[in-house]
């Protein structure tokens, strides 16, 4: 359901759309130039909340209708879910095109959907029902190579109670279809955006949400140094002088749509970025540093996003140091991350148009919060990037070491026994299930699963409230 | 130009008068007949919720227009309505009334309404001082 004040948001991205700088011809331009065939990127969006699916669509049309007369392929965007497709088709009407769907009144967003079973929401029903989790994984990874060819998920949005989506991550070094492209020469960056809503991360049921966590990153068979996955608060911000709400919708429409014009090169940082850019290039350090943490998988982050209320070009260096510390503030909201824990902060400040005093002042500014926020943070970088079509913004990625996080939750949650047994279980019963004929490649998926477990029913153990 | 009467009266013509053509033509392409006399009442307010369906601010600098037809929105639209409307058989003028609600609800409220509701505003306006019928 629409909200009223996300409606409020649709009518200034609307009225937005009407000031164009020069730079957004040049963008246009850059679009249908290097705008690859098969379109900027795949978003997957893997959630069970068709509310949550359907408003993204609806955001990231309100972005893209400014570019419907763009000769470039459109946006590509597969939804992957429960009911999906019945659901959806109820809601907005659904244009079939061979394999993919375009949804009425958008333009510039071709759509796939994959459905897939019920999920339980807890790791050991999931494996004591789905035994077959391994061919479910396979399952999707067929139907999206079906759909989308030589095409990889370049971002993917993931559901944080649903196992069964984050089994898919965990076994994509094991898929047969390279879905990811982890396979490819030089693999690209996988974005994986997992908002905590509706769960959080203080309480016991955010077990196998931690697990997944812990799993994707620790385990070099289980998810892939190129996969970042950051947290987003699921805080609901409405502020009186920023007519766009800072909610998960918004958030996430407007990274995913910046991520691909970043990766595809269509969007260039403006001027020289400060600092490491962290988030595309010159990753090498950061991998290498978060190596000796034990991080042999994904990288883990979290993500906040302020908008900035005034007019940009009047902006000065006392408000932009103020809303690069709000947008530092909107990460770490609930999310309980220790300063000596954090290793990198990335600032990416989106803006409508390219004045040089603005971008330098900026990145001076951001630069001067960031070091002053957290002392010792090893990597920090700050990049300005200009596109006329969403709404201004400071972006913000703080990258931590997920073994010490994980430390800090384990000793504030109370965990009972019972229900670390009872995945152990359930993990026996699938290895177990792994004896049959034709199963034998996922071994190794299982052996890597347990390990994982192990390690991680250890870290609870050892660090549980009263041990 | 005349005055603010005159070229909204103008403006409005161009865009019916737009999405006449892309109709017909498109009908013809795939064999679709429009009975236009039997279903007038129901063409017509089909044939208004399509074009309010596919309305969308002009760029900068486009002078004389306030709106443009967002064409690609607009041929998926007539996609789906040849579509439907070449399996109604005999049934199409009852057809025609359903596609109509369902572009209206589905189409105009839940997605255009939300994605340019300011060119929608306008078309308003453009309409109520077309001099139409």
């Amino acid at each position: 359901m629409i909200t009223r004040s996300l409606k409020e948001s649709f009518v200034k991205l609307s009225a937005m759309r009407k000031v164009r700088p020069a730079e957004e011809e040049v963008l246009r331009e850059r679009l249908e130039d290097r705008t690859p065939v098969g379109g900027l990127g795949v978003i997957t969006i893997m959630h069970d909340d068709i509310d949550l699916v359907q408003e993204i669509l609806l955001v990231l049309g309100a972005i893209t209708e400014a570019l419907w007369d763009v000769d470039c392929p459109p946006i590509q965007s597969c939804l992957v879910g429960e009911d999906i497709v019945r659901e959806l088709g109820r809601r907005l009407c659904l244009l079939p095109k061979g394999r993919k769907y375009k949804v009425l009144g958008i333009a510039k967003n071709e759509i796939s959907l994959i459905e897939t079973p019920y999920s339980e929401r807890h790791y050991h029903l999931v494996f004591e029902k789905t035994p077959d989790v391994f061919s479910v994984a396979d399952d999707i990874s067929d139907g999206f190579q079906k759909v989308y060819g030589g095409s990889r998920i370049s971002e993917l949005v993931l559901s944080p109670e649903n196992p069964l989506f984050h089994i898919l991550v965990m076994l994509s070094p094991y898929l047969e279809r390279d879905i990811f492209g982890l396979r490819a020469h030089r693999p690209e960056v996988v974005r994986v955006y997992l908002p905590l809503w509706p769960i959080g991360l203080s309480s016991s049921i955010s077990r196998d949400l931690m697990f997944s966590l812990y799993a994707m990153t620790n385990s070099k068979d289980l998810s892939h140094t190129n996969f970042d996955i950051y947290l987003l608060s699921p805080a609901y911000v409405r502020e009186a002088d920023v007519p766009v709400d800072n909610d998960l919708t918004m958030t996430l429409a407007s990274c995913l749509f910046t991520d691909l014009l970043e990766k595809s090169g269509v969007v260039e940082p403006a001027k020289e970025p400060a600092g490491e850019q962290l988030s595309l290039h010159d990753r090498d350090a950061l991998r290498e540093r978060l190596g000796e943490e034990g991080v042999e998988g994904a990288s883990l982050a979290i993500l906040g996003v302020k908008y900035i209320p005034d007019d940009v070009k009047r902006m000065r260096g006392g408000i932009i140091s103020q809303l690069s510390g709000e947008s530092i503030s909107r990460a770490r909201e609930d999310m309980r991350i220790d300063e000596k824990h954090v290793i990198g902060l990335e600032q990416a400040w989106i803006l409508p148009s390219e004045d040089d005093r603005v971008v330098r002042e900026c990145i001076n500014q951001s630069l001067s919060v960031m070091s002053k926020c957290y002392h010792d943070a090893e990597f920090l970088g700050v990049r300005v990037l200009v596109i006329p079509w969403l709404w201004p913004m400071a972006l913000t990625r703080i990258w931590f070491k997920p073994y010490d996080f994980m430390l800090s939750w384990a000793k504030s949650v109370r965990i009972s026994p019972y229900v670390l047994k009872e995945v152990r279980g359930a993990l026996d019963g699938l290895r177990h299930s792994l004896d049959r004929p034709g199963r034998a490649r996922w071994r190794e998926a299982a052996e890597a699963l347990t390990w994982a477990w192990d390690r991680f029913e250890e870290l609870v153990k050892s660090e549980g409230p009263g041990s | 130009m005349a005055g603010g009467q005159a070229s909204s009266r103008d403006e409005y013509r161009r865009l019916r008068n737009h999405v006449e053509r892309v109709l017909f033509t498109k009908a013809a392409e795939m064999g679709v007949s429009i009975p236009l006399e039997e279903a007038s009442d129901a063409i017509s307010r089909l044939f208004m919720v399509v074009i309010k369906c596919s309305i969308t601010g002009a760029r900068r600098g486009e002078q004389g227009k306030s709106l443009r037809i967002n064409t690609e929105v607009l041929d998926d639209i007539f996609d789906y309505v040849l579509h439907r409307l070449k399996d109604a058989g005999e049934d199409i003028i009852s057809q025609i009334k359903k596609l109509a609600e369902e572009l209206e609800e589905k189409v105009l409220n839940r997605c255009r309404a939300l994605l340019v509701p300011k060119a929608l505003e306008t078309f308003g306006a453009l309409e109520g001082g077309s001099d139409r019928p």
